[in-house]
Formats: structure tokens, C-alpha cells, sequence
């Protein structure tokens, strides 16, 4: 058969055969390290707004009053209340939570405090239960380690971290000040450890007493919302920007990761950019390779010819073996590529724009904004890896097996 | 016997081979080279032939064309009533395949291949089953008596050797016509003898046999001349 001729010519030639495969194999693993990475920061991201049980959130952005001991993060701007009511109507919309993100300063020191919704359990920075369509009931909700979640009833009631415990000696139905007026009975502790919160915070008191203590009325600074149809996640942004004014900011898994720190200097489209340049690079020099090979070998194709093969046969003898460089090469690659992968997994810290959870420098507990990377093999990224291996191994074959088929036998004899 | 270019030394009827008035012209960066004018002759089956003449004088552009490698500018080559020159590119590789054996002056083994291997190389795009292949390759092996080399690689072979295992190459396909470019031309004159002899025993079991040579020693063991200046048969000598 002639593929196992061109198997065993190929393995022949071994230096020749090694350099193909370096090319190769340096483009592939490029490549699938690129996808690989860029797969993972998507599932990171991905398990970000997993763990609030969201598909969307929405802010606004404008710089609050940074002298109030109440006062909202960084950048925040909050807004009125009844948008959550607007966004609601939308049918491609499940369901909506608000969130009221805080400082609150006591002593100089601040805490970072969320006012969320005892009603909503499954959407939100500390939900305690899976969304009905979550194919995983394991999903990362159910975070309430001691004590219980928050309930409609509560007002002065607080759940605070395990890291705020920790750090400020806080047990079950200690009494905490958040702000300057206000002192909070901690009834559960909670563990957010595992996944990036967006929203996150060290302590979680109902809504409407977060409200109190902004003195700004009913509003929020986040809404989390579940889309029952998540194609339409761009009319239900319209509408949020239309809700809220031109300030507002969207956040889905799709647009989160441009702003992640671990892309913000190189994003995944210039790096796929780069690794297709490199591809293009790696098939001209292949090509170049494979005519090269034709022309040592002129006189074995001469040869061939002579000796009864077709042309068809020649060519492909000549199609199989680059093919082979592509074949072996893209395994070898997509090896590398995964290899890169988990290295820059274990190595990099990718972490949620802090706009997502506004810690202050000097916040007692760090912010819950890495995002653990999930580096595992992707059946998609590999089969993609491959099938560029073997059309640049392929295309660069053609090139050599037209040469060699149109070689006329006299004159490859001519030149032996 | 001196012969006239143009004319034919046999009569149609017996003929294996038959060349017509073939000229074969190559253009050239520096100009119009006529490697043969208007040769003609005829050869029978299971004959045993000598094309002989000087470096130049078209004996492989003759052997090129016999063998379907290369198509005259005029004149026809005909084997067996089918006139090559106007075969398509893959029927011409059929022709080579099912007719034609090629033996070259150096014996063009390919150095990675095994004995063996390069032995077997014209079968390997037949769609034949691997028994059939390997009996082939070793009744040619046998047949040119290099079988207790068939491991080695080439340049593990003396040159006796190497042509032998080429010879081997060009009858693996069982041709009706073996063509042979000066096969001796790079051996000792033992070995020389060794390769004619084998060629003559394989003329001797019906196969026609066409050897190109410039060396006057080869015309000892071959019993028709045929006698190339310049592009131009000169001499057709039957001994």
C-alpha cells in the first residue's frame, strides 16, 4: 500500500522528518495553548456568574461622593429600584435580583457589605440553592457553612465570610458594626471560597436596610440577572441601558474576560491573530520544505517513473508523507499546547475586574476575585489543533506532489 | 552491415519493436540539439540487442523512447502494434509497469531502502496481496542471484552487487522488455562480465533485451549491434 510506503519513507528520513514535525508542532501547540487558555478563561469566567446563578449584570458607573462613612465602591453610581421592575418584563428575562454594594466605615476601618434580597435564593452573590434549568444541582450556591441564610423578616441581621470571622474573631450571634449608627447580629457564616463572586463582600445584610444605611432611597448598584433565553442577552442590555442611561454596564461571560487582567495587555482575538500567522508561517516553510524534498529526490522520482509509477502515485507518495509531518506533528502539538496550558494555569493569577467586587486596599479580608482556571483537555481544541495540522501538512504536500507529478521522467533521469 | 537511417533492417511481420523514422529534437538555452535523426530499425521478440556508440550519439534518448519515458519529436515507436507516442501520461506508466524493465548505468538504489525494499519498490502502488508481492521479489532476487542479500542496504553491496539488485528491480514486474543503460559502466571488469552474463541468460529465457553501451567489451556478449553516430544509425551487425 502505498500510505504504509510513505509511512516508512517518512519515518526514513528522520532528520528531515524531525524538522517538519518541530514546525509543526511549535504552530500547533501555539495554537492550541491559545485555545486552551482562552477555553479556560471563558469557563472561569463562565463559573463567576455560575456562582451568583446569573447570566447578566448590570451596573451603573459614575463616581459616587468619596467622603460619606456610607458610601458606595470606587466607581459605583446606584439607581433607582423599579428598573429591576423593567428589566422583569422583558419574556426573554427569568428572574432579577438587586444588589446594594457598600462601604461602611466604623472607626476608620471599612467593611465591605452587600444588600441582598433574602427573597431570591438562587441568584445573587451569596444564593443558597441551583436554578431549576442548572443541569448541576451541584452548582456553586449553598454557601451558608454555619447559621442560617438571611430571611424576608430580618432587618439588623448579617451574614458575614469565613474570612471576615476569621479575621475579626466574629461568631454565631456576635454583634458587628457596619458603619458608624448601625450594629448587625451575624446569623450565618459564609463560605465563598471556590469561585470568583461578583458583588462579593464581607458581610450580606438585607437589602432594605442596606438602603437605610446609604440614605439614597430605594436603589441598587447591581442587578443580577437569569435569562430564560440567553440569545437574547443583547435586548435585555438595550433595555438595561435604556433603563439606566448610557453609564450602565453589562457584564455577560462573553464580554468579561477582555476585561480580566490576565488578557487585558494581549486578548484572545490578537493571540488567535498571532497563531494564525504563525500557522501561514509554519505552511509556507513547510512548503518550502516539501519542494526542497522533491528536489533531493528528483532522481528518486525519475526513478519511480521508470519503474511503472504513475504520476497520481508519485504525487501522493509525496502528499502522504507531508500529511504524516502534519499528522504526527499536530499530536506532538496539541500535547505541547495542553502542556502550555496547565503551565500558565498554575502559574498566572486571572482575576474578575475589580469593578465586579469592590474591595478598598485596606479591606481585613482579600477580595473573592480569582478565578481558578480549569485547564483540562478539550476534545474541540484538540480536533481543532489537529485538522489545522493536517491542512497545513496537507496544503504543503500538495504543493511538492504537483511538482513531483509534473517532473517528466526523462528529465528526472536526465538529472541523476 | 551499414545501414541506411531511414531504412528498416526487418520485415514488418516479426517485429516486437518497431522505430519509424524517429528524430528527437531537445531546445536548448543555446539552441536545437538533435539527439537522433530519423532512426529506424526493428527488433524481435527475445532478442538480444547492443546499442553502441560514443557519449552523445542519442543511445539513451533511443532507450528513453523504447521505454515510453520520453515521446519522439517525429517518427512512431510501436511495441507490439501500439504505438507509444501517442499513449497518454498514465497509460505510458502502465506501459512501463506491465512491459518495460529499466536497469541505469549507476544502479539508483535508494540508500534507506533495504535490497529488498528497493527490489519490491515498482510493487508497491499494484494492489496486489503481500504474498503475491513478496514472491515476486524473491523469484527476482533468486534470479539474479542476490538473495542472501536481500536485508542488507545498498551501501553495504559491493557495485556488482548493487547492479545485480537492480536488475532484480527491473524484473520484479516480470517485463517482456528489459532495457539497460550502460550497465556496466561503473564496474570492474569481473563484475562487468557478471552483469552481462546475467543479462544474456535473461535474453536467453525470452525476454527481449535492449543494452545501451559506449564500452567495445559488452559487443562480446551480444549478438546484434545496433550502431548510433550522432543521432544516426550507422550500422545494424548481426553476429
Amino acid at each position: 500500500m502505498l500510505w504504509q510506503y510513505a509511512w516508512k519513507n517518512f519515518w526514513r528520513r528522520r532528520t528531515r522528518a524531525a524538522l517538519a514535525i518541530a514546525g509543526v508542532v511549535f504552530s500547533i501547540g501555539l495554537l492550541v495553548g491559545v485555545l486552551s487558555i482562552s477555553h479556560a478563561v471563558q469557563r472561569a469566567v463562565g463559573d463567576a456568574l455560575n456562582a451568583a446563578g446569573a447570566d447578566m449584570v448590570i451596573q451603573k458607573r459614575v463616581k459616587p461622593c468619596p467622603f460619606a462613612e456610607v458610601k458606595l465602591p470606587k466607581d459605583l453610581a446606584a439607581f433607582p429600584e423599579e428598573v429591576l421592575g423593567r428589566i422583569a418584563q422583558h419574556p426573554a428575562v427569568e428572574e432579577v435580583s438587586g444588589v446594594l454594594d457598600l462601604w461602611a466605615f466604623y472607626k476608620g476601618h471599612p467593611t465591605v457589605v452587600a444588600g441582598v434580597d433574602p427573597a431570591k435564593k438562587t441568584l445573587g452573590p451569596v444564593r443558597i440553592a441551583p436554578r431549576e434549568d442548572e443541569e448541576s444541582k451541584e452548582a456553586k450556591c449553598c454557601a451558608v457553612t454555619e447559621g442560617r441564610y438571611l430571611v424576608p423578616t430580618d432587618d439588623y441581621h448579617a451574614l458575614v465570610t469565613v474570612e471576615y470571622a476569621k479575621a475579626n474573631k466574629v461568631k454565631l450571634g456576635d454583634k458587628i458594626h457596619l458603619g458608624p449608627h448601625w450594629v448587625f447580629e451575624v446569623v450565618g457564616i459564609v463560605d465563598l471560597s471556590g469561585a470568583a463572586r461578583i458583588s462579593g463582600a464581607e458581610a450580606f445584610v438585607p437589602l432594605a436596610t442596606a438602603q437605610e444605611m446609604l440614605g439614597q432611597g430605594k436603589v441598587v448598584s447591581t442587578v443580577f440577572v437569569a435569562l430564560k433565553e440567553a440569545a437574547k442577552a443583547k435586548e435585555v442590555a438595550e433595555l438595561a441601558v435604556a433603563a439606566i442611561g448610557p453609564e450602565a454596564s453589562v457584564t455577560t461571560s462573553q464580554n468579561v474576560e477582555a476585561g480580566t487582567a490576565a488578557l487585558a495587555a494581549v486578548t484572545r482575538k490578537s493571540l488567535l491573530g498571532i497563531s494564525a500567522l504563525v500557522l501561514v508561517f509554519v505552511l509556507l516553510l513547510l512548503t518550502r520544505h516539501a519542494l526542497e524534498s522533491v528536489a533531493e529526490r528528483v532522481h528518486e522520482v525519475g526513478l519511480m517513473k521508470a519503474i511503472g509509477w504513475r504520476d497520481g502515485e508519485v504525487g501522493r507518495l509525496f502528499m502522504y508523507e507531508a500529511a504524516f509531518s502534519g499528522f504526527v506533528g499536530g499530536l506532538i502539538g496539541c500535547l505541547v499546547g495542553w502542556v502550555i496550558a496547565v503551565v500558565y494555569g498554575a502559574v498566572s493569577t486571572l482575576k474578575l475586574p475589580s469593578a465586579l467586587a469592590s474591595y478598598p486596599a485596606c479591606s481585613s479580608t482579600p477580595p473573592p476575585l480569582s478565578l481558578p482556571l480549569n485547564t483540562a483537555p478539550s476534545v474541540g481544541v484538540f480536533v481543532v489543533g489537529l485538522a489545522a495540522a493536517l491542512l497545513i501538512g496537507t496544503l504543503a504536500g500538495a504543493a511538492a506532489a504537483r511538482r513531483a507529478a509534473k517532473l517528466p521522467p526523462a528529465v528526472a533521469l536526465r538529472r541523476i | 552491415m551499414a545501414m541506411d537511417g531511414a531504412h528498416d533492417s526487418r520485415p514488418e511481420g516479426s517485429s516486437y519493436i518497431r522505430v519509424e523514422r524517429v528524430t528527437k529534437v531537445y531546445e536548448r538555452d543555446n539552441g536545437t540539439v538533435y539527439a537522433l535523426r530519423g532512426v529506424s530499425f526493428a527488433v524481435g521478440k527475445g532478442e538480444l540487442v547492443g546499442l553502441m556508440g560514443p557519449s552523445g550519439s542519442g543511445k539513451s534518448t533511443l532507450l528513453n523512447l523504447l521505454g515510453g519515458l520520453d515521446r519522439p519529436t517525429e517518427g512512431r515507436v510501436i511495441v507490439e502494434a501500439t504505438d507509444i507516442g501517442k499513449l497518454s501520461s498514465d497509460a505510458l506508466a502502465l506501459y512501463r509497469r506491465d512491459r518495460i524493465g529499466f536497469v541505469f548505468q549507476s544502479s539508483y538504489l535508494i540508500p534507506a531502502l533495504t535490497v529488498y525494499e528497493n527490489v519490491a519498490l515498482p510493487l508497491v502502488p499494484l494492489p496486489l496481496a503481500e504474498e503475491e508481492k513478496r514472491g515476486r521479489v524473491e523469484r527476482a532476487l533468486e534470479e539474479c542471484n542476490i538473495a542472501h542479500r536481500a536485508g542488507h542496504l545498498p551501501g553495504e553491496l559491493s557495485g556488482g552487487e548493487q547492479q545485480r539488485a537492480a536488475v532484480a528491480r527491473a524484473l520484479v514486474n516480470d517485463p517482456e522488455l528489459l532495457l539497460a543503460d550502460e550497465p556496466t559502466g561503473e564496474l570492474d571488469p569481473e563484475n562487468a562480465s557478471r552483469v552481462m552474463e546475467l543479462l544474456t541468460q535473461i535474453g536467453e529465457g525470452g525476454r527481449t533485451v535492449v543494452v545501451a553501451s559506449h564500452d567495445e567489451g559488452v559487443l562480446a556478449w551480444l549478438p546484434r549491434i545496433l550502431r548510433l553516430r550522432e543521432g544516426e544509425l550507422e550500422a545494424d551487425e548481426t553476429r
